[in-house]
């Protein structure tokens, strides 16, 4: 089964026109939203089978992998070619020269962002460079960081871009909780997280986040929840292992 | 080679613009309508209580949050727009100086003492009101009403009393688009505040649950007791209190199943009140009595996250016991 946003219906198309008379493989209209692409979910929108708790993908009769790990797998097999780069989305409002590039992993960042038409490193002060996406991606300190394996893409936002810091308690307007898409409550996990009582975090399912940021997107109070919610995890996690 | 100073803050590197600031300053907007319904009606009296109201609450809030030494937060437009409710909770004739003593019970006690905004339980708006409503029979400057001479026809009687004495009542249109006697300024006209919930629903600060359930839950119960319903939805404060306090954010239920089950609740108390007790107040009694069961409501209401399929729970449950 192949998974496609339904955003994109020329890629749709050409899918379906390469795949006719074939029954083996199918084409899955997604609904345009994030986080579309983690595991569970995939899992849940192509077969509707439910995704419990700590239960791994092969366990359901899935494996759910992205189009550039398919290629790598492919190009391995076939022609043995070692994984030696991978397709990279490099975009941000004041790259010159946006797209899709095949990088060679290894290459430094700043070499990326050059080729992409930045012609001074040093004008990019006070902006984020962003190893992956906006929702979970990375920001770099220092550009001379390399290309990875798995970086997806290569975000650069103009200070003006950059969200702001501070933020006030939580108010309670329950956007988090009607989007998280674990159906959690990560308006009180957090809050309980902030608070350092772990054992009310983990009775609310603070385990199950996949810390895919969209709270923290929508709050609006501000508050960095999926940071908490990471730290907190971090600290259980460690406790677990204690009790061992 | 030179390394730019680049920010490393945390992921989601980006935010909605939806901020508190921006939510309060659409449910202000959405009160224009009705602001101006009583304007039109009771003119200078109706723009003395909102600015004594207005100015209350900045006030209060700025004291309250130096006192206990806490960033002034006036900004956020919450504060405000508390003032801007307890003015609308009263009749427009009412002397200025007690809606702004409800407005700094609902603002300094209601909420910066229970912890600043996102921590009071109550609807701090009602809070105040409800204050007073209990404070005025020992307190006489309290009861001070205006007579304006503009207004001639409005009896003493509210709606709700008339009904509940079974007087004659002004029909349910009149009582829906604007009705002079109807008591309190937000009561004046049910249409003017339903145009700025609709406008509420369209910016997504409310959701349909809680205003439906309280609505359908009077319509019906009403009807089943034998009293005219259209009469009840429109008289008396139901639509201000199921479309703007009993959505408040920080003081309902998260669930959409949680909102249903306190909406009925507001319901159910509201017909209590109309039909069998004094009617007045009748519901801000509800909500705020509604309010301190929320807690019980989320608990109750939990759903189950999505790694914890129903099969799967019911396996834990049933290997726990």
């Amino acid at each position: 089964m192949i998974g496609i946003e339904v955003n994109k219906p020329d890629a749709i198309e050409a899918i379906n026109k390469i795949i006719e008379g074939r029954d083996d493989i199918e084409v899955v209209p997604l609904a345009v939203k994030y986080p579309q692409g983690f595991k569970s979910h995939m899992i849940k929108a192509a077969t509707g089978r439910d995704v419990p708790r700590g239960a791994r993908s092969a366990e359901l009769g899935c494996i759910v992998r992205n189009v550039g790990t398919t290629v790598a797998s492919y190009e391995a097999t076939v022609y043995d070619k070692p994984l030696i780069e991978r397709i990279v989305t490099v975009s941000g409002p004041k790259v010159p020269n946006p797209g899709n590039y095949v990088i060679r992993i290894g290459t430094p960042i700043a070499h990326v962002l050059k080729e992409c038409g930045i012609e001074e490193i040093e004008e990019l002060e006070g902006h984020k460079v962003i190893n992956g996406g906006p929702m979970t991606g990375l920001a770099q300190l220092d550009l001379n960081a390399p290309v990875v394996k798995n970086t997806t893409g290569v975000l650069v936002l103009p200070p003006e871009m950059i969200a702001e810091e501070g933020y006030t308690d939580c108010v309670r307007c329950d956007k988090c909780v009607e989007m998280c898409p674990i159906y959690l409550y990560p308006s009180k996990i957090s809050t309980f997280a902030e608070a350092a009582l772990f054992e009310e975090a983990e009775a609310w399912d603070i385990m199950d986040c996949i810390e895919c940021g969209i709270c923290t997107y929508v709050c609006v109070a501000n508050r960095p929840m999926v940071q908490m919610i990471r730290r907190a995890k971090q600290e259980i996690q460690k406790k677990q292992r204690a009790a061992k | 080679m030179e390394q730019p100073q680049l920010v490393s803050t945390s992921s989601p590197h980006l935010k909605s613009d939806m901020k508190i600031s921006t939510a309060m300053r659409d449910v202000m907007l959405a009160l224009v309508p009705i602001v101006l319904v009583a304007l039109y009606f009771y003119r200078g009296y109706a723009l003395i209580l909102l600015v004594a109201c207005l100015a209350t609450a900045a006030l209060t809030e700025v004291i309250f949050r130096k006192l206990m030494k806490k960033p002034v937060t006036l900004n956020d437009g919450s504060a405000l727009l508390t003032g801007l409710f307890v003015a609308l909770l009263f009749s427009a004739t009412t002397v200025w100086w007690t809606a702004a003593i409800a407005t700094f019970i609902g603002v300094g006690i209601g909420k910066e003492l229970m912890g600043g905004l996102g921590w009071n339980r109550f609807n701090p708006a009602l809070f105040g009101y409800v204050a007073i409503f209990l404070l005025a029979p020992y307190f006489t400057f309290l009861n001070i009403d205006y007579t304006p001479w503009e207004v001639s026809v409005v009896s003493q009687a509210t709606p709700l009393a008339m009904m509940q004495q079974g007087m004659e009542m002004p029909a349910w249109w009149e009582l829906f688009v604007g009705f002079q006697g109807a008591g309190a300024m937000a009561e004046l006209s049910p249409l003017a505040l339903l145009l700025g919930a609709a406008y509420l629903f369209y910016r997504k600060h409310i959701y349909w649950q809680t205003p439906v359930a309280i609505l359908a839950t009077v319509f019906v119960l009403t009807l089943l007791f034998g009293a005219n319903p259209l009469l009840h939805l429109f008289a008396g404060g139901l639509f201000l209190g199921a479309f703007y306090m009993a959505t408040d954010w920080v003081t309902s239920p998260m669930t959409d199943k949680g909102k249903l089950i306190f909406g009925i609740g507001i319901g159910l108390l509201i017909v209590l009140f109309r039909l069998g007790l004094p009617p007045t107040g009748g519901v801000a009694f509800s909500i705020l009595i509604m309010n301190a069961f929320v807690p019980l409501i989320d608990k109750v209401t939990k759903r189950p996250s999505f790694s914890e399929p129903k099969a799967a729970a019911q396996d834990s449950k049933a290997s726990s016991a």
